[in-house]
């Protein structure tokens, strides 16, 4: 029984991760069709580009609502840019 | 073309609106199936984060769901095994989010107000030194009196008639949880660690040419103390380790007081 829980959560840490790719994956995808969102994203989450581009490249050990809120930014921001406007 | 245009974005727009969707119906995914409570919570979404509230609500209701459907299996052995294990998620995430609403409720200055003497604790940097004492170098020493005059506030200071020495940040979501001393040109920043224990964060001289620079700063300094703060907040919920650390923080307190008051004395043009 222990080994199936066992096995239970590691596959929850695992699914965990690959989410956290997956956000990634989309985030990279905005960031190189606008080039501009990554200041506009560093900014938003007050930290550097580096430190961004950190949490882009390593997710371990970042919280999932780091990648959670970067997209709900671009998101919103594409949403307000002008050309959406017009 | 703009109506093209229009189209296109909107086409975007609704392809994100959906990701979104996705990505956050997939807290529930890996929730369900992780077992160790530890790995539940370091897996829920964190409470500095904007979304926090409707994501704990959206994660609890399926949670719910999934187990009013499995309670309709009847007396089947396994599917009582799994009700049990959503039951247990369910008041793990509910206790979070009463958690945070309980930390929020505590935090308010009502709250800190009833308490005549608030010890402090001081914000350390990588290096071991208080942040305090690296604000105190940006810092001209003709203000340190003020300096001085906003810790005795915090320490000793009655909030309830004052509120307009003390206030809660409240223009930017995250300066959740943020508290400012106001002595002349110096703002103190602090947060609530538990009832009358505080955890100071920040010194800084108000810029009066730039806000928005001024509210960085601030935002920037949450950011480099939030996991101590939240180790902190462990702590404290400990006797013993809460005894040992306001002892040494009543010693840094001292130290910085002597500081403050020395270069205070040696420069003659303190403001009055």
């Amino acid at each position: 029984m222990k080994g199936f829980i066992d096995q239970k959560n590691e596959q929850g840490l695992r699914k965990l991760e690959q989410i956290k790719l997956i956000y990634v994956h989309d985030i990279l995808d905005c960031l190189e069709k606008d080039p501009s969102l990554v200041s506009i994203l560093s900014n938003n989450l007050e930290i550097s580009n580096e430190e961004l581009y950190d949490k882009l490249g390593n997710v371990e050990g970042v919280n999932i609502s780091f990648y959670d809120q970067s997209f709900d930014i671009i998101k919103s921001k594409i949403l307000k840019s002008d050309k959406f406007q017009k | 073309m703009y109506i093209k245009k229009f189209n296109i974005d909107r086409e975007v727009i609704f392809y994100m609106d959906e990701q979104l969707k996705e990505h956050r119906d997939s807290y529930y995914d890996v929730i369900v199936l992780l077992q160790d409570k530890k790995d539940v919570l370091e897996a829920l979404p964190t409470p500095e984060y904007q979304n926090f509230f409707p994501l704990m609500e959206g994660i609890i209701s399926r949670l719910v769901e999934e187990c009013m459907e499995y309670q309709t299996l009847g007396n089947d052995k396994e599917a009582l095994e799994i009700i049990r294990e959503l039951q247990e998620k369910i008041e793990l995430c509910k206790s979070e989010v009463e958690n945070v609403k309980k930390q929020l409720a505590d935090d308010n200055l009502v709250n800190q107000a009833t308490y005549s003497k608030r010890r402090l604790v001081f914000a350390k940097t990588t290096y071991g030194e208080t942040f305090l004492e690296r604000d105190l170098k940006d810092i001209p020493p003709e203000y340190y009196g003020k300096v001085l005059s906003a810790l005795d506030f915090l320490e000793f200071g009655e909030m309830k008639s004052n509120k307009e020495k003390v206030r809660q940040l409240t223009n930017n979501k995250k300066m959740f949880g943020l508290y400012e001393i106001k002595e002349f040109k110096i703002r103190l920043i602090y947060r609530v660690l538990s009832n009358n224990i505080v955890y100071v964060m920040q010194a800084r001289m108000k810029k009066d040419d730039n806000a928005l620079i001024d509210q960085k700063e601030v935002i920037n300094r949450s950011r480099t103390t939030s996991d101590e703060y939240r180790q902190l907040k462990k702590i404290v919920q400990d006797p013993t380790e809460c005894d040992m650390l306001l002892q040494e923080n009543e010693i840094i307190c001292c130290k910085i007081r002597q500081k403050l008051e020395e270069n205070k004395r040696s420069n003659k043009g303190e403001k009055k």
